[in-house]
């Protein structure tokens, strides 16, 4: 493991003693819209990333730990001023890395709003990719990134709508894996057609009357299972002779 | 086709774009090198979850084929000889697996690919060395779909998830490496799940192989400005059987080949729903240019015939002329979701 991450071995003795509570497996589910994402949701908070690092345990794998300080909750509740995200996927080794595209990334000296899942997780705690960064937008206001690189331009309980282009590049170097991506222009007209993040959270709240959020955040991954093996589903399915060629 | 039933009349009102595509994908990179696999990698079929002649097989089957099928990129996935039929399947070991796993043991993601690379230290020392792919068992249909489908389903899933395992990101486009479904499709009586333009150029980026390929398709799906993919019109449209009322119909082309392509378009209506190669014209658009690696849907309007009263299917169909030979030809006609009712008036 590269030398820059050492303070991982503090972290993992954290999250190792987190998991001491007994998660079960993940419960939540599926995402289809929006309304399966809010009761899928324990709190939505937003703060700012001050740190990167990775942790590495035999069960749990390797992990790249995003830490966001000065966190407040938008909606539900959450104790303490710091929030650790530990996704799955960083360094193994020095010489293997293990990435997952459909997981969420963060960047460094960057806000976000994020919506932290109330099941027992393991591959990260952030529901779907209902996790946004925020930028100050033409009219005064933050308005919302997602992972995508597209700006959020309105949110419905089928779903969320999304500008036509991206705003960002989510181009990811490995060789400055957290380095914060610049927006596409910084012509103000960029981000025009976004979403303020205050009428967003106010259609959330609304949206949340049919779907209220429920449950508690877990701040450590589930222990009920390892990394590095996968139990897989019989077939139980009827036999075809197509074969799709 | 038709040919007294040739809308002469038939006017071409507005054509305009809506939406188009090209050069959306996206990728990984080390020191501003793509990292790419150094060669053909090839999976292994866990046989516990994807038993031979399932549905499941077919899914696999499709997503290796039409990857390999890409012209301009090299054939870079195949499916290895080796099965593991246990119950399990291991990342890390330097094997390339593919199975079928409950949702919950992937987050309830409907698909998850693991890479493993080694390590990015001076920038372009990077490669992929292991894929292991997870298709959520909850995502039937995995067989073949019909064109106008837009069902979250497991065939879907894996040709996304080897987009992935070639090393392609996601991409909000008319696409198949969409992060979330529903993900569109191509038209026609073959198969509609293919690589769609965004996709197949970014296999071509990453690894080019230097050939061409020609080939368009029409779908009946199309993109709206705010990221959603929908069919391109819905419902029911009224009109009178002795004809002369204007319709305006929504239009989807894909060009994912590497040429842009000059053919000739038409839309006919049919009692039948399967009338792909042919019934009562309704309109035309002749010398019409698809540009390479892009999605187009435009509008076009059109004055209705005189038709016998009844339910029609709206078809409609690129290069009916025949005066492109390509890489497929049974994408080329599609059946759209919306229906024309005919009344006695």
């Amino acid at each position: 493991m590269r030398s820059q991450n050492v303070r991982s071995l503090l972290l993992t003795v954290i999250l190792a003693a987190a998991w001491s509570r007994g998660a079960v497996a993940d419960s939540s589910r599926p995402l289809t819209d929006t309304l399966d994402a809010l009761v899928s949701t324990a709190v939505i908070v937003e703060g700012s990333v001050t740190e990167h690092t990775y942790t590495y345990d035999a069960a749990a794998g390797p992990r790249t730990v995003a830490t966001l300080s000065e966190v407040r909750a938008q909606l539900g509740n959450y104790r303490g001023n710091t929030l650790q995200v530990a996704n799955l996927g960083g360094p193994i080794t020095e010489r293997r890395w293990l990435f997952i595209p459909e997981l969420p990334r963060l960047t460094d000296g960057t806000r976000y709003l994020v919506f932290l899942t109330n099941s027992a997780w393991f591959y990260s705690p952030v529901v779907g990719e209902y996790v946004f960064r925020l930028e100050p937008g033409p009219r005064g206001s933050d308005v919302l990134i997602a992972p995508s690189g597209h700006a959020v331009t309105g949110i419905t309980a089928e779903g969320l709508e999304f500008t036509d282009e991206p705003v960002v590049d989510t181009q990811l170097d490995f060789l400055r894996p957290h380095a914060r991506q610049p927006l596409l222009s910084t012509d103000p007209a960029l981000l025009a057609g976004a979403m303020a993040k205050e009428d967003f959270l106010t259609a959330v709240r609304s949206l949340a009357w049919t779907a209220p959020l429920q449950g508690e955040f877990r701040g450590a991954p589930a222990t009920d299972r390892v990394w590095d093996r996968m139990s897989t589903s019989e077939d139980t399915s009827p036999l075809t002779t197509t074969n799709g060629h | 086709m038709n040919s007294k039933n040739i809308a002469a009349g038939a006017a071409l009102l507005a054509g305009f774009l809506m939406a188009s595509t090209a050069g959306a994908y996206t990728y990984t990179t080390c020191g501003d090198v793509k990292v790419v696999w150094s060669s053909g990698f090839s999976m292994v079929q866990n046989t516990f979850s994807i038993a031979p002649g399932s549905s499941r097989e077919s899914a696999l089957n499709n997503a290796i084929g039409r990857w390999r099928g890409v012209d301009g990129m090299m054939d870079m996935v195949s499916k290895s000889a080796t099965v593991n039929s246990g119950s399990s399947v291991a990342i890390l070991n330097f094997q390339n697996d593919v199975a079928v796993v409950a949702s919950a043991n992937i987050g309830n993601n409907n698909g998850l690919t693991l890479m493993l690379s080694d390590g990015c230290f001076f920038g372009g020392d990077m490669e992929w060395i292991e894929a292991d792919v997870m298709v959520a068992s909850n995502l039937a249909p995995y067989g073949p779909l019909d064109e106008t489908s837009l069902v979250t389903s497991g065939r879907k899933t894996f040709i996304h998830e080897f987009g992935h395992a070639h090393g392609l990101g996601h991409s909000q486009r008319f696409d198949d490496m969409r992060s979330a479904q529903p993900r569109p499709q191509v038209g026609g009586t073959g198969e509609t799940v293919d690589v769609l333009p965004d996709d197949a150029q970014g296999g071509r980026f990453l690894y080019p192989s230097g050939n061409s390929e020609v080939n368009l398709f029409a779908t009946a799906h199309r993109r709206t400005s705010n990221d959603k993919i929908v069919t391109n019109d819905t419902g029911t449209f009224i009109f009178c059987s002795k004809g002369g009322g204007s319709i305006t119909l929504n239009a989807t082309v894909g060009n994912n080949g590497t040429v842009d392509v000059k053919q000739t378009e038409r839309w006919w209506v049919s009692t039948s729903g399967t009338a792909y190669s042919g019934g009562t014209l309704i309109g035309s658009w002749a010398n019409g240019t698809f540009l390479a690696n892009k999605v187009k849907t435009r509008q076009v309007t059109f004055t209705m015939p005189a038709l016998t009263p009844g339910t029609y299917f709206l078809y409609h169909g690129v290069d009916v002329l025949k005066e492109v030979a390509e890489s497929r030809e049974d994408d080329n006609n599609v059946r759209e979701v919306v229906k024309i009712q005919v009344n006695n008036c």
